[in-house]
């Protein structure tokens, strides 16, 4: 009874974390920097740096639950840009559709790569954005693609809310509500039960990487419009973002059952915070990313060992 | 002929196969000895950090940490030097190295965590430890130091490493646990291997590895700048792929000569890219669908031998049946 | 069941809430920006609207005017002493200087200046990584009302130009010759008898580039010389450089020329290295645009034949001419273009004067910025803030600080 009730507790615990975390860290940045934090402004601006992460974070959701990695999102998302910003000088909403079409595509060729050919993920999409980037590079010239004019008039917090909302509520229901989502949940509990179950687990990955394809194409459109071009080294290391701000959400690395949607926004709404807070500090580079691995390493070792504790008591019971 | 000698031919075949092709495109570098040369000594620093690398990424985890790593050993290794030395340089990687390695083994014995999340965590720290050391200020270790860098000290150093690493995976204990823990965990678990230990011991391995490569590094450049962030994991793009391309090729010939040949094959496509003077673009693409091909191949390769396997099973029950 | 439901429920009000906290539902510029010097601190004390710039005279003796960097380092060879001659400067007139780093990224760089104008800068000063995400800085910081200029930056590009001198909050920017820093060092490769060269350079698409591609091209023209190969963005440590100098060096048997136009800090010591190994110091000559931390030994080894840097100074003239106009007493109405002067070393000498004068010290101190404030010192104008700039030398500083 006394180990039920600890066990319960404990999943709790690790259920309201990531949140009791978003709080310490909104307001431990909000009391050290004066109130600054809380500006109105400050906070718009923290969601419109962390806006693409958001779409991308969304989609790797579906991904992480499933134990699987998409190395390439950084490329795809300089790919998608790179495409947005040409097309762009053409028309404009032509110019989303082509970085749409771009994203999905490279979504299907890694969805490809590892569920139909079972290229192991990380191998997969790490050798997909070694492509993406010699590409990106060769379209840039080694250099920078300017976006059209016009295309600053999208560069709107409104349409930026509109479209990250629309995107987070359909990805939630999907992955919450939909067969599908609690499909992605199942293979990463256990693949091999996942098939017994007659889940097709080359179908679910495919549409996977399709979804997140889907959101780099997004991605890349509105990162060309908020730095007015695209660079060879456009979403450089976004993978790794996206990897930390699930974890700092709560997201069991290893996907299952234990998966939430939720991890995502709070993640990124927390590294958003952490990004933005460090500079009104006026902390130095090393500082700040001394700061950063402390508290990643901490927020790690305490959900880790947490949920290590639930998974011994559920054996052993 | 012996299967084992057809397998290596095979195998060496490849990097031949690809330096017959460079050398059409450009016969002035590549009828060079000389070349050959370089290509084979600008492998050895890929190929000693694979050699490290190859231990996790056969249990499935990735050390993302390496870069960072190596860094700062050659940080410590170049502030050593001004007052000791060669020796202050090899004690330098080797010491920070452990350290590092240590600490990667506690954390993940501590908190339990995936490694590859633990490794970029310490990227972080490790990154920021080497600036705060410099103050962001390149080092550089003066020309008589350097020995290490260049023939007949990296030539040592490599084989000496090779020697270490040849033992490692196919003599000693720690090599079976490895290939038992990478085969099956829980079986292994059973029979009484500790995959936790394992772990951590290739974790420090790993590190090691990379310390000895440190070493060469550093004497081969002259020069270490800290890194900020997360970008010295481009440092170990390379190493990982010869990991993978030497996975591959690890079914016809020993692991260790396979991730030899794979960092050639990597060395010659850069030289290769270097001599033509095309962009740095076409190596990214290169590599990209070289390494596709290869696991594609793999992985395709598996799935007909195992249904070719099952329906000459499926002939033969069919055979007892009918006698 | 019940329970989960009222779980679920609570996360998504809770994130919904953050989301639409986070966005906000004011206006775009709701009086956010610090407009006068004296509101040092917060953004929400916007009571005092922006109106002319009498009002800023007003401000507190005591309140610091903000000024905010981004940059891609703090510390190194080469953007150390641009911080370092800000913040003296800086600290000379009483301002106050915040920083941040940008990894040489564009969108860092972006959320950087946004950062820096929610943390109270009046001003900020970003060196632009592409040509095309000016327009986005310009909006930025008009916006907010806050002021901008570039360091290290060339306004050629006419649109760009354009867009930044229709804005009123556009200060101005400080530029190098590149063009002339390229030509000169392939000059004294030529000088030193080199024709067939390998170059290092910094990836296209950024105006400083372009102009050092044309000033080698020029130099190739006018001397008769050759780009054998180049390596622009593949070397991330001096390692990576020394394997590209054997590679070039295999392939290209007649190279006897490296030139270094950006990366310096890092390729050069692994060049140097690479050729002293391969025995070719003699016979392969190297120019540099950038200082690097060991030139004065590589000059003295013979192992270096020119390096072209010492345009360090360019933030503090910024900040002198964001001061002045922050505190009411702006030294020029219009936005401004200078030019920021190259230092060259040829001589073991140069380079250990360089070192002694502009590195270790300043090679202005505090005293003599702070006289570049009118607010200190009256009869500083705009004319005399030129004349120091253009007098900027090894030998200026050296006589000005009373060293023999």
């Amino acid at each position: 009874m006394k180990a039920n009730n600890e066990k319960k507790g404990m999943e709790l615990f690790i259920n309201i974390f990531p949140f009791i975390s978003l709080i310490v860290v909104f307001a431990g940045f909000a009391l050290l920097s004066g109130g600054r934090t809380l500006d109105m402004t400050n906070c718009r601006k923290i969601f419109e740096q962390s806006f693409t992460l958001l779409l991308v974070a969304g989609a790797a959701v579906f991904l992480l639950s499933q134990n699987c990695l998409d190395m390439s999102v950084g490329a795809a998302i300089g790919m998608t840009g790179v495409v947005a910003a040409l097309v762009s000088k053409i028309n404009i909403p032509l110019a989303f559709f082509a970085a749409l079409g771009v994203g999905l595509l490279i979504g299907l060729i890694n969805g490809v790569l590892h569920g139909v050919l079972g290229i192991n993920a990380m191998i997969a999409t790490l050798a997909m954005s070694f492509i993406l980037r010699g590409l990106l590079l060769i379209v840039c010239k080694s250099g920078t693609v300017g976006i059209a004019v016009k295309m600053y008039d999208l560069d709107e917090v409104g349409l930026k809310l509109a479209v990250c909302l629309a995107f987070l509520v359909a990805a939630w229901l999907l992955f919450q509500f939909h067969s599908y989502g609690k499909q992605c949940r199942a293979v990463g509990a256990g693949e091999t039960a996942a098939v017994q179950s007659g889940i097709r687990i080359t179908f679910i990955k495919v549409i996977s990487y399709v979804l997140m394809g889907a959101a780099t194409g997004i991605a890349g459109f509105f990162t060309v419009i908020r730095t007015g071009a695209a660079m060879y080294n456009t979403g450089n290391m976004v993978e790794f973002d996206i990897l930390i701000a699930l974890i700092l959400g709560g997201m069991p690395i290893n996907g299952g059952a234990d998966s939430r949607f939720r991890s995502a926004v709070i993640g990124v709404l927390i590294l958003g915070i952490l990004n933005n807070g460090m500079v009104l500090l006026g902390l130095d580079t090393y500082p700040q990313l001394i700061t950063k691995g402390i508290i990643f390493i901490l927020v790690l070792a305490m959900t880790f060992t947490i949920r290590n504790k639930i998974n011994r008591g559920k054996k052993t019971a | 002929m012996n299967k084992k000698i057809s397998n290596a031919i095979v195998v060496v075949m490849v990097p031949i196969a690809l330096y017959l092709f460079f050398l059409l495109l450009r016969p002035k570098s590549f009828g060079k000895i000389n070349t050959v040369y370089i290509i084979i000594t600008q492998s050895f620093i890929t190929c000693m950090i694979a050699w490290g690398m190859q231990y996790l990424a056969k249990m499935g985890e990735f050390d993302l940490a390496l870069g960072a790593e190596m860094i700062l050993d050659s940080i410590i290794a170049a502030l050593l030097s001004t007052r000791l030395g060669i020796p202050g340089i090899v004690a330098g990687c080797l010491l920070s190295a452990f350290v590092c390695g240590i600490l990667k083994g506690v954390l993940y014995r501590v908190m339990k965590i995936p490694i590859m999340i633990l490794t970029i965590a310490l990227i972080y720290l490790l990154g920021s430890f080497g600036g705060l050391i410099t103050n962001s200020a390149a080092l550089t270790i003066a020309y008589e130091h350097t020995f290490l860098g260049r023939a007949p000290g990296n030539m040592i150093v490599f084989l000496l490493t090779g020697i270490l690493m040849y033992f490692l995976a196919n003599k000693s204990v720690y090599g079976s646990n490895v290939n038992a823990v990478a085969g099956a965990p829980g079986i292994s678990r059973n029979n009484g291997i500790s995959v936790e230990r394992t772990k951590i011991r290739s974790l420090i391995l790993s590190s090691m590895f990379a310390g000895i490569a440190a070493i060469v590094q550093l004497s081969h450049g002259s020069g270490v700048t800290p890194s900020v962030g997360l970008d010295s994991i481009q440092n170990i793009m390379q190493p990982m792929m010869s990991v993978f391309i030497g996975f591959v090729m690890a079914q016809y010939v020993n692991v260790v000569f396979s991730i030899f040949v794979g960092s050639i094959l990597m060395s010659i496509i850069s030289n290769g890219i270097t001599a033509l003077n095309w962009s740095s673009a076409i190596y990214n693409i290169v590599v990209g669908i070289i390494l596709l091909l290869i696991m594609a191949y793999m992985n395709v390769a598996k799935i007909y031998s195992k249904r070719h396997e099952e329906k000459v099973r499926a002939i033969a029950n069919i055979k007892e049946m009918n006698l | 069941m019940k329970r989960k439901s009222m779980k679920l429920l609570m996360s998504l009000l809770v994130t919904a809430s953050l989301l639409v906290g986070l966005t906000g539902c004011g206006s775009k510029d709701e009086g956010t920006k610090a407009e006068s010097p004296s509101t040092d601190t917060q953004t929400e004390e916007s009571s005092q609207p922006a109106e002319s710039e009498e009002s800023e005279t007003e401000g507190e003796a005591t309140d610091k005017i903000k000024l905010g960097l981004t940059i891609y380092s703090t510390t190194d060879a080469t953007a150390g002493p641009v911080v370092n001659n800000m913040q003296t400067a800086c600290d000379g007139m009483g301002a106050e200087l915040v920083i941040a780093t940008d990894e040489q990224n564009p969108e860092k760089e972006i959320t950087n200046i946004e950062n820096l104008i929610a943390n109270g800068c009046q001003a900020v000063f970003c060196l632009p990584y592409a040509d095309d995400s000016i327009p986005r800085i310009a909006k930025i910081c008009e916006d907010s009302e806050v002021y901008f200029g570039f360091y290290w930056y060339d306004l050629s590009n006419e649109e760009t130009h354009d867009v930044c001198y229709a804005s009123k909050y556009f200060l101005g920017n400080i530029y190098e010759d590149d063009v002339w820093s390229a030509y000169t060092a392939m000059k004294t490769l030529n000088e030193a008898g080199a024709s067939h060269i390998g170059m290092f350079g910094l990836p296209t698409g950024r105006t400083t580039t372009t102009k050092r591609d044309n000033g080698i091209a020029q130099a190739c023209e006018e001397f008769g010389m050759e780009i054998l190969v180049e390596d622009r963005v593949n070397t991330n440590t001096s390692d990576d450089a020394a394997s590209s100098v054997e590679s070039m060096v295999s392939a290209y048997p007649e190279l006897d020329g490296i030139v270094i136009a950006g990366m310096t800090q890092t390729c050069l010591p692994g060049v140097i290295q690479s050729l002293q190994n391969l025995g070719m110091t003699e016979q392969v000559k190297v120019s540099c645009i950038d200082f690097n931390e060991n030139q004065t030994e590589y000059f003295e080894k013979n192992s270096v034949n020119g390096v072209i840097g010492g345009h360090f100074t360019g933030g503090a003239w910024l900040a002198v001419l964001a001061v002045n106009k922050l505190q009411g007493t702006p030294l020029v109405d219009e936005p401004v273009s200078i030019k920021d002067e190259f230092i060259v070393l040829q001589s073991a000498e140069d380079a250990k004067n360089y070192d002694a004068h502009l590195y270790q010290e300043l090679p202005y101190t505090a005293d003599e910025y702070a006289q570049m404030s009118k607010k200190i010192n009256e009869g500083f104008t705009y004319e005399d803030l030129l004349k120091v700039v253009g007098s900027y030398s090894i030998e200026d500083v050296m006589t000005r600080h009373n060293v023999e």
